[in-house]
């Protein structure tokens, strides 16, 4: 299988580092800092659909049983990519950020 | 079930009977739900043709329960733009920036490989266009579409390459080769920057009271504001060269123009003291108010017009616009771990950047330790960079400064190459048709400065 745990620990370590540097950062309106979070966020969500459909993917049906763990878990990632902020919510307002103002 | 006693303020076809117009829609701001008066919403306890404002205010959103008050009004727009194509391309060639440096960048390597897989991310629509005409666009009355020469649709056609318009940056993963952009994640083999520079507003201009001539859609909102009335004070901050073409052009098309330089005299930094006296001769002649020495300290919008203070003195204007001169925009950079000035990303000799798959090219980028914001260097920048990409036989990339032309018609200015501030200069020659100037950089290099009155 092509996702495996190996990188998906090191993509996780990545979000993890990231994470804690931008918690040492002073909360300001900066709107660098605020991409950044809205940036993280979007990873986030992205790696836990794709560690949970690994996961299903690994186990083959047993996985796909509505049952089995994965096929929560694969739900229970969907929540995080859909709930409020969503992915399209937070490219949204990154949109919004990365626009030029301009007097109207 | 009859459905028909779950219809109010509508007749048999649907059609609203209540006087109060036409059927109308509210987005949920926190789940996207869309609430259609028309269709209203039966589980909930309201009839088809329930207005919105009838609706009480314990009812909550079907989809994710929040109330009413979280819903705004819902116009279904097709703006015509084109919709982006994102093929799953996992290696492949990203360009960021669609602007002329962007293009020029696909054009060579497509030149040198018709299948190698590209993609084009621009935060606007990509359409081509010159910048540099926009100084001298309002007087010809040139419009957003006189000044868009190709369609960004067609020309991703005709190149073949994966076209993702209106699209922004937000990070650069280098280790992973990842691009984040407000649509998704992209993946690269090699990058090319073509991200332009941005305006260096001082912190005194504030982004939302004065316009910049930096994009052709900021430039068409001004246009479309100096055209709703004749004879307006317009104010330009700024005596560099796009504040000085700006002035004529805007002062042609028959505003009342004042342009605001910090030195006594305009384009301090590259026109020796009695050329520009003669530039400034030249401006005031047309009616232009010069007022030079002026450093501007804040600019504050008043009920129609704006008000300009300054270290001497304050006017009103009905628009400001800042040509203060252009920065790098350091995100993109900092977050690919590039090395980069405040002027631009440093790269060697082939255009490489300090991270070899990332190249940069056109206005973001320094050479000699110097922005060259010119589009004359572009098409060989593009060559060195597509061959290096290619791996092909690569020779290095030769910077040959390009002539700068001062694009006013009142006085025609040229120079050889960019001079060196405050450096001296001789005159060769000056009669009432012509000025020539010479200054003698360290390297045995000239430049040549001439200046004819028309």
């Amino acid at each position: 299988m092509q996702d495996q745990a190996g990188a998906l620990q090191q993509s996780l370590d990545k979000l993890l580092d990231n994470a804690q540097s931008l918690a040492t950062m002073p909360l300001d309106t900066d709107k660098q800092l605020f991409l950044d979070i809205l940036d993280l966020r979007i990873q986030v969500a992205q790696l836990s659909l794709k560690a949970t459909q690994a996961s299903l993917l690994h186990q083959g049906a047993k996985g796909y049983l509505l049952s089995a763990n994965p096929q929560r878990r694969i739900r229970e990632a969907q929540f995080v990519a859909i709930v409020t902020p969503a992915i399209k919510h937070l490219r949204y307002l990154s949109h919004q950020l990365m626009s030029e103002v301009s007097p109207q | 079930m009859n459905t028909v006693s779950h219809r109010v303020n509508m007749d048999e076809y649907g059609n609203p009977t209540d006087g109060r117009g036409e059927w109308r829609q509210f987005l949920c701001r926190a789940c996207g739900f869309i609430y259609d008066e028309k269709l209203g919403d039966p589980d909930g306890g309201l009839p088809a043709g329930t207005r919105y404002e009838d609706i009480a205010d314990d009812w909550v959103c079907p989809l994710c329960g929040v109330t009413k008050k979280d819903f705004e009004p819902f116009v279904y727009q097709n703006n015509g733009s084109i919709q982006p194509i994102m093929h799953e391309v996992n290696t492949g060639v990203v360009v960021i920036g669609g602007g002329t440096a962007g293009w020029t960048a696909i054009e060579a390597l497509r030149k040198l490989d018709k299948d190698l897989p590209i993609t084009l991310i621009s935060a606007d629509s990509a359409d081509r266009y010159m910048k540099l005409q926009l100084s001298v666009a309002i007087s010809q009355n040139k419009k957003l579409c006189d000044l868009i020469t190709k369609s960004a649709k067609t020309l991703s056609q005709t190149l073949n390459i994966n076209l993702v318009p209106h699209t922004f940056v937000i990070n650069i993963d280098s280790d992973t080769k990842k691009i984040h952009t407000t649509r998704g994640d992209f993946d690269y083999t090699a990058l090319i920057l073509a991200i332009g520079s941005v305006p260096n507003l001082p912190s005194t201009l504030p982004p939302d009271n004065v316009w910049r001539i930096n994009h052709i859609d900021m430039f068409a909102n001004l246009q479309q504001k100096l055209d709703q009335k004749p004879s307006q004070h317009i104010a330009i901050i700024g005596a560099g060269m796009i504040g000085v073409e700006l002035a004529e052009d805007i002062n042609k098309a028959g505003h009342k123009v004042s342009l605001i330089g910090a030195d006594e005299l305009p384009l301090p930094n590259i026109l020796p003291k009695i050329a520009g006296e003669r530039l400034k001769n030249a401006l005031i002649k047309q009616g232009i108010d010069y007022i030079g020495g002026t450093v501007v300290k804040g600019v504050q919008k008043l009920t129609d017009n704006y008000k300009i203070t300054s270290t001497n003195q304050s006017i009103t204007a009905d628009h400001v616009i800042a040509c203060t001169g252009l920065k790098l925009d350091d995100r993109l950079p900092k977050k690919a771990g590039i090395d980069y000035t405040p002027q631009g990303i440093v790269v060697n000799n082939r255009l490489q950047s300090s991270n070899p798959s990332i190249f940069a090219i056109g206005d973001c980028v320094l050479i000699d330790d110097k922005p060259c914001r010119f589009v004359a260097p572009l098409r060989q920048q593009a060559s060195v960079i597509a061959q290096q990409i290619l791996q092909l036989a690569c020779q290095d990339y030769e910077h040959k400064p390009p002539v700068v032309r001062l694009k006013t018609k009142s006085i025609l200015v040229n120079l050889s190459a960019m001079p060196t501030p405050h450096d001296d200069w001789q005159i060769e020659l000056d009669d009432e048709k012509k000025l020539v100037m010479i200054q003698s950089l360290k390297d045995g290099l000239q430049v040549r400065l001439d200046m004819t009155y028309p």
